[in-house]
């Protein structure tokens, strides 16, 4: 209890300085008391569901959620969340580079655009959270960095297909060689790139690639796309709508 | 006065205190009772609505009558004059509503 109390209190550290101040202890009574009740599991779920809608809500009703709650305020807020997130990315990173044996190669790639592709998305959030006239910036910039998340991790598939990883059907057109860029060093090297490209490149996916004189054509199937790019689409996805809707609302 | 129409969740809070002032939790089961168990919602909503409710003069804080000794600072929340009004203007646009609806499947069924 002692564990989710605190994580519950840091959430309610999100929620702007007035609405925290107001009514930040009753929340946290109200919380205790329901996983008191039992079915933990199902009031985590709802709470952090909703969690989006609320802040979004409690922040948009801010008198002078400007001047009281600047973007960086947010991000300051977020920062244990970061900070583990940056502990695991050290980790990956590292485990990565250990069964690898090399620098720049796809596993550390795709970590580093979901990085870039999250910290810019708490960026957007937070901006458009906070003014309101930035938002359409905000959405800009944060659909331009999905693109160079994405744009990042098609080009690092080319390298991944060419470690024949992600169940790659290739269509190779006559006198057309693959390169081997990032061919893993072992078996275990192999697994690891494997089931970390099963996890963060996108279903399906066509490449068209001329060298010279030849063209290669390869259709890419693979597992899920990173749960990370999911959340936080859907994350901007909320706070979007509901802004959008607020705005039309009070128009 | 002219009420815009309510969602089911603000309907629903605004209803559980009508009988007498509750606290957070207290609102949160009455409004999963009133609902038969389809609406629950999460101490976040429950708290953005209450505070729009505060502002807009619908529900005012009390000192909790159900708080135990050791909590008696707990605060819980009460109807205003306004509120009732609020809720009692929704109540009679959805009586007209199934009003008119009844009236109108008579006629089909007829």
């Amino acid at each position: 209890m002692r564990i989710q109390r605190s994580i519950y209190r840091q959430l309610i550290g999100l929620y702007p300085p007035t609405f925290r101040e107001a009514f930040g202890k009753e929340m946290l009574e109200v919380f205790e008391a329901r996983v008191d009740a039992g079915k933990a599991l199902t009031i985590w779920t709802r709470e952090l569901l909703d969690l989006p809608f609320a802040l979004a809500a409690a922040w948009s009703c801010e008198p002078a959620r400007a001047e009281a709650a600047p973007a960086w305020d947010i991000v300051a807020r977020l920062r244990m969340p970061i900070v583990a997130l940056l502990a695991l990315i050290v980790a990956a990173t590292a485990s990565d580079l250990v069964a690898n044996r090399g620098l720049f190669h796809a596993g550390t790639l795709v970590i580093l655009t979901a990085l870039l592709f999250i910290f810019g998305g708490i960026g957007a959030v937070a901006f458009s959270l906070t003014d309101g006239r930035r938002f359409t910036v905000a959405m800009v910039a944060a659909a331009s960095i999905f693109g160079a998340a994405i744009g990042g991790t098609v080009s690092i598939d080319r390298r991944l297909v060419a470690g024949r990883e992600g169940t790659p059907i290739a269509l190779s057109l006559p006198g057309v060689k693959l390169d081997a860029l990032s061919a893993p060093s072992s078996e275990a090297a192999r697994l690891f790139q494997s089931r970390f490209a099963e996890r963060t490149t996108p279903r399906l996916r066509i490449d068209v690639a001329s060298r010279g004189d030849q063209t290669v054509v390869t259709v890419v199937r693979s597992g899920g796309v990173d749960w990370l790019y999911g959340f936080t689409a859907l994350l901007l996805l909320f706070a979007g709508g509901h802004l959008s809707w607020r705005r039309l609302q009070t128009a | 006065m002219k009420h815009e129409p309510m969602s089911e969740q603000t309907f629903l809070i605004l209803l559980s205190l009508a009988e007498r002032p509750r606290h957070g939790y207290a609102i949160l089961q009455e409004v999963e009772s009133l609902s038969s168990g389809r609406i629950s919602l999460s101490t976040g909503t429950l708290y953005g609505a209450i505070k729009r409710f505060l502002d807009a003069g619908w529900i005012r804080r009390v000192a909790d009558p159900d708080a135990a000794n050791a909590a008696r600072d707990r605060q819980a929340y009460d109807l205003t004059g306004k509120g009732r009004d609020a809720v009692a203007a929704e109540a009679a646009r959805l009586e007209s509503l199934a009003k008119l609806s009844r009236a109108r499947l008579k006629v089909k069924e007829a």
